[in-house]
């Protein structure tokens, strides 16, 4: 059984839709980032970020509906969504759809809104709603209720695996029958947890890790990436399979890439890539930013080459362990697409392997 | 859905309120006692303090590891992995030479990380580490698999109170299909402020020892504790020459896609996870030997579960070990899933505690005494918040 990609739903600073996402990486620069301002003791920094604007997400459902929910859940409501959408997927046709939502932190504004008041204030009656949507699995909720679908429902946080593991897990769903159809995707959303994260990385700071050079080549980036899967379709819309989905420790044996598969790697990795022979590295980072699930946006791109042919000019990728000298890859290009892999190295030193193959 | 191949389990670990290794757990539920006490470790303001079930001090054991682990939540997860490795009959070098992947049910990992960040944060203090070092640290996933350098996927599942059960349903699957030759697969939550804070906010936490199905029942109390499994491939249960304990028989999950905080009043969700378990297991109602309920001790949660039993399972008694040991989140189905087998193990289920009187609106109640079973199959169900429904068939035949 073959899983296939028939529809994607992007949203990030580029914009929203898939050919938002095509008229970025078509001209590959040009998309503005915004400026955080970091103020800590020790260092003040102007972080760049690109930030989603969710206001399209009014086009599917009524904003008063929309009162409690927050930016996070939003990002993934509005991606799944474009998703539905663009897979043509509507709900008398997509059967029973599981849902699984990968993120690298969750609702972070939130959670820190809560904490705020019952560590801070050590308020018992703080607010419920704050709560739940601090609660890892809201934004899977909010999908599953907004779309009134009742099949399985997950949230996957393992950092910078988490998409690779929620493609698995689909996969998996597929595979057994569970569902005729998953919506699969990841959110993360830009706070000052990931401003101060990039702060860490800049030079000049007084404490803390050293600057990691391999991070601080794109702007924090915050937004969402979903995907239709359904089983063996040959829909001339459909972009292209699922040849294999996982991760495996660095010691484990990650290679299921077909011979000649070409390879978009997500960089925003501390540990970085080993040099993996003559594999042809390529990076698109440089459109939707540094975010935990970036690789999800990688995948997006695998799959609209895969399915137009069409070839973008790619950004920096970086090849080299940390410890060694930095070796960036600059302005390859994904050719010859049978296969794409879209690889990440994740700090703890997981590898995360997702091959898409022409239909 | 279609029937899938039944999941060797061969070695369980299991601590919480109830005791130290999943013996000593079994063995309180037995005795009628349970021990709810304000917090101790927390910084609370409601007064006077809700009960809750902490796992007695001490309970970590370093001598039994190779690194160092300072986390309260890791240090659970890791007493229940030692027990079920050691229960399993295997060793470090076999984990290490195997495909071993790890697959956790959590609902505050994530956020424990957050705790020491936001205080960096709102101090305007640069962290000493940053947020992503900060995550790996408080993943009990990554604990266990560098503690035994394993080799596999490790994966944390956060899907609230279901956490647990979903991630042991997930890892059956990596079985299955031969991703790993044997999963860690199981739960841990740590009792922790916010969602001591959280429940009070939602006003469904009892004042008072909470009381499951019990016509006075007021809310939850919050627990603590790990559980996990070795799920193991039938090439490496052969070659081992090794008994399974028990079969992951089925697995079904659904949403209730109804509210994020209240069930759907007829229990959609629950009764179509009920069913996908039941199929994926080729199982029927009536070879349930018990239900171990998911039994909160809240209003709905109890409601609901009451009448979806009555009318799906009218044969099969029903508990809830909520009364011993208190809402655990995130570990709760596993916890649950491990008290399940070694009930079916002893052939009988202990009285809910907490429970005394029923309540004229359920049409079924909890036993009220330790009640022998027959049977070699039952169900253990959890509800979350976000309405997902996760339902287990355990059982001590994988025939």
């Amino acid at each position: 059984m073959k899983a296939t990609i028939t529809g994607i739903g992007v949203v990030g600073g580029f914009g929203c839709g898939v050919s938002a996402l095509e008229k970025a990486a078509a001209e590959s620069t040009g998309i503005p980032a915004k400026t955080f301002k970091i103020r800590t003791t020790d260092v003040q920094a102007d972080v760049s970020c690109f930030l989603a604007d969710t206001t399209s997400l009014a086009a599917f459902v009524p904003r008063k509906a929309l009162r409690r929910i927050d930016h996070f859940a939003r990002l993934a409501l509005l991606g799944s969504y474009l998703a539905l959408a663009d897979a043509g997927l509507d709900e008398n046709r997509r059967g029973r759809m599981g849902i699984v939502v990968a993120t690298g932190y969750g609702s972070t504004c939130d959670t820190f809104d809560f904490l705020n008041t019952t560590l801070d204030e050590d308020d018992p009656c703080s607010s419920p709603i704050r709560f739940a949507n601090s609660v890892h699995s809201a934004a899977a909720a909010h999908i599953a209720a907004f779309l009134g679908e009742h099949g399985p429902t997950l949230t996957i946080n393992q950092y910078d695996m988490s998409v690779p593991l929620a493609f698995q897990t689909a996969c998996q769903w597929l595979e057994e029958d569970r569902v005729d159809s998953v919506l699969v995707g990841g959110a993360d959303e830009f706070s000052r947890a990931m401003g101060f994260y990039t702060q860490h990385l800049q030079p000049g700071r007084k404490s803390g890790p050293p600057p990691d050079d391999a991070i601080t080549q794109s702007p924090v980036g915050e937004g969402s990436a979903f995907f239709v899967l359904e089983k063996d379709s040959e829909e001339p819309s459909s972009y292209a399979h699922v040849s294999s989905a996982g991760v495996t420790a660095m010691n484990g044996s990650p290679d299921a890439a077909p011979p000649g598969t070409k390879m978009i790697v997500n960089p925003d990795s501390r540990r970085t890539a080993p040099q993996r022979g003559n594999t042809e590295c390529a990076s698109f980072a440089h459109l939707y930013g540094s975010l935990p699930v970036g690789m999800a946006f990688d995948i997006a791109m695998a799959a609209i080459m895969l399915k137009t042919g069409k070839r973008y000019p790619a950004g920096t990728a970086i090849a080299g362990d940390r410890r060694q000298k930095v070796t960036p890859l600059r302005a390859a290009q994904v050719r010859d697409h049978q296969h794409i892999g879209c690889l990440k190295f994740g700090l703890a030193g997981d590898v995360g392997l997702v091959v898409l193959s022409t239909k | 859905m279609r029937r899938l191949r039944p999941v060797a389990i061969t070695g369980m670990g299991c601590l919480c309120a109830a005791g130290l290794d999943l013996p000593a757990c079994t063995d309180f539920l037995f005795q009628g006692k349970r021990n709810p006490a304000p917090p101790s470790r927390l910084a609370i303001a409601a007064s006077p303090p809700y009960p809750v079930f902490e796992v007695p001090d001490p309970f970590f054991d370093p001598t039994l590891l190779m690194r160092d682990c300072r986390l309260r939540n890791s240090q659970l997860a890791l007493m229940a992995v030692t027990e079920a490795i050691i229960d399993a009959g295997l060793d470090r070098r076999m984990l290490g030479a195997e495909r071993v992947g790890v697959c956790i049910g959590s609902s505050v990992d994530e956020s424990i990380g957050n705790r020491a960040l936001r205080k960096s944060v709102s101090q305007a203090e640069s962290p000493i580490i940053t947020p992503d070092h900060r995550f790996l640290l408080s993943n009990p996933a990554v604990h266990i698999a560098r503690e035994f350098e394993l080799s596999g996927p490790r994966q944390t599942v956060v899907n609230a109170c279901a956490a647990s059960a979903d991630a042991i349903g997930l890892a059956a699957a990596w079985i299955r299909q031969g991703i790993c030759d044997a999963v860690i697969a199981g739960g841990v939550d740590e009792l922790y402020q916010v969602t001591y804070n959280g429940f009070i906010s939602l006003m469904n936490f009892d004042r008072t020892p909470c009381k499951p199905f019990d016509v006075d029942r007021g809310g939850l109390n919050l627990g603590e504790g790990a559980a996990v499994m070795i799920l193991e491939a039938e090439e490496s249960v052969r070659r081992r020459r090794k008994s399974p304990r028990a079969y992951v028989l089925g697995y079904g999950a659904a949403s209730d896609a109804y509210h994020f905080t209240t069930p759907h009043p007829e229990g959609k969700g629950l009764r179509l996870a009920i069913k996908e378990a039941l199929r994926a297991g080729g199982l029927q109602p009536e070879d349930m030997a018990f239900v171990n309920a998911h039994g909160t001790g809240t209003l709905d949660n109890d409601r609901i579960e009451a009448h979806v039993f009555h009318q799906m399972f009218p044969q099969a008694p029903f508990f809830s070990t909520k009364g011993y040991i208190g809402h655990t989140l995130g570990a709760a189905g596993a916890i649950d899933a491990v008290l399940t087998i070694a009930c079916l193990e002893q052939g009988k289920i202990p009285p809910s505690a907490g429970f005394s009187t029923p309540d004229p609106e359920l049409p079924v109640s909890p036993v009220p005494e330790t009640t022998a079973i027959t049977g070699s199959i039952a169900i253990s169900d959890t509800l979350a918040f976000g309405g997902n429904n996760s339902v287990l068939a355990l059982g001590l035949e994988g025939n």
